[in-house]
């Protein structure tokens, strides 16, 4: 997929249900055209909430060392999301997403990784500006149908169900903890990308430690404006691209 | 059953589909070497019921590869009548040999002159060889 677009709408949202947020990127994704621009939001979740991988199911949660070590996560509000990866715990994060729609000729499948990238050591370049030391995990708790045999979700060698307890080589993370995952789906509209930046411990589960936790970062940061920020570095060094940002009753008309 | 990649006919999304003129109008679907290494490492799998109708161009199943999930699309319209469903649990296979262990579902077409809109072959090699 070619980013052949130089316009770029940024959406700085609100917080939303779980059901919202999934339902407006899923939209975004439908409606994205081939002459359209991209479209950049940022987000919170207006309760702490699960977001499932595609693939998975809240059942799988009662048997996973998360879910018996903290059993208050089955009683979370959650919503599958229509990218792929692990579970993440939306409470002391921000979400981004962002859609590209997709360029003329052959249809791509699978992920970009040079997206995951671009995003990724951005955010890393930014956090080590903070004091952090930051990197790309280069590590991988993937399930994965490479060898002969079944794949591993078959074979006994679960991966754990959230995803900031698994690692893939694009992960970033400081020390030995994981603070941003990306996922994606593509389609014959464009290619949809999510990530959470992780903030802070939340109470819902305080074996995952965020930013602030392992930082000495100044109080009331502007994570919001930090990460428009990376993501606009990210993008540069793939495409120029020329932002407008998109006032919130603008988006909604967008959303139709 | 052989199926030789030479033999099919190809979607620009990457699904092949097999439908002899001896096969009663039943097409095999599968997706191709190509777009199984642009997957590189698949996860999971969904695909259709049998009895599900699907027009030409929509949505038949998903792979995930790398946190990515990617939708499948029919390439002619008709109804679903049989599914390699033990494809699920070996998706090796479909890295070893896309065309013959790797054949997702079999679909009676409604429509079999849908098969002249899709690309043979040689037009899907030249299609992928200028792909990016």
């Amino acid at each position: 997929m070619e980013i052949s677009k130089n316009k770029a709408l940024l959406v700085r949202d609100i917080a939303r249900s779980g059901i919202d947020n999934m339902r407006i990127d899923d939209c975004l994704l439908q409606r994205a055209v081939p002459e359209g621009p991209i479209v950049v939001r940022i987000y919170r979740w207006s309760e702490p909430t699960l977001s499932l991988g595609h693939f998975q199911q809240i059942e799988e949660l009662v048997d996973d060392p998360a879910g018996r070590s903290q059993p208050s996560l089955n009683r979370l509000h959650w919503v599958r999301r229509k990218t792929g990866g692990g579970a993440i715990l939306h409470d002391q994060e921000i979400t981004y997403s962002f859609v590209i729609p997709a360029s003329k000729g052959l249809l791509d499948k699978g992920a970009n990784e040079v997206l995951y990238r671009a995003v990724h050591e951005a955010v890393r370049d930014g956090l080590i500006r903070l004091g952090l030391e930051a990197s790309l995990s280069e590590n991988c708790t993937c399930a994965v149908a490479k060898n002969s045999g079944p794949v591993a979700k078959n074979s006994g060698e679960e991966e754990p169900f959230l995803c900031f307890q698994r690692r893939t080589p694009v992960d970033l993370v400081v020390g030995a903890h994981k603070v941003l995952g990306s996922a994606q789906r593509r389609t014959r509209a464009g290619l949809l990308q999510h990530g959470s930046l992780l903030l802070r411990a939340s109470r819902e589960f305080g074996a995952l430690l965020g930013i602030e936790d392992l930082g000495e970062i100044p109080l009331e940061f502007p994570w919001e404006e930090w990460l428009i920020d990376r993501l606009r570095e990210g993008f540069g060094t793939i495409v120029p691209l020329n932002y407008e940002d998109l006032e919130l009753k603008d988006f909604g008309y967008l959303l139709g | 059953m052989s199926i030789q990649p030479e033999q099919l006919k190809y979607c620009d999304s990457h699904e092949w589909v097999y439908a002899p003129a001896d096969a009663s109008g039943v097409a095999t679907v599968g997706i191709s070497a190509f777009a199984v290494a642009e997957l590189n490492d698949l996860v999971f799998m969904a695909l259709p019921s049998v009895g599900q109708k699907l027009a030409a161009g929509q949505e038949f199943g998903e792979v995930e590869s790398v946190k990515a999930v990617s939708p499948m699309y029919s390439p002619v319209s008709g109804e679903v009548i049989e599914v390699n469903s033990g494809l699920v649990d070996r998706l090796d296979q479909l890295n070893g040999d896309p065309y013959d262990q790797g054949w997702m579902m079999k679909i009676k077409m409604s429509d079999p002159s849908e098969l002249a809109k899709l690309m043979d072959y040689q037009a899907y090699q030249k299609m992928i060889s200028q792909h990016g």
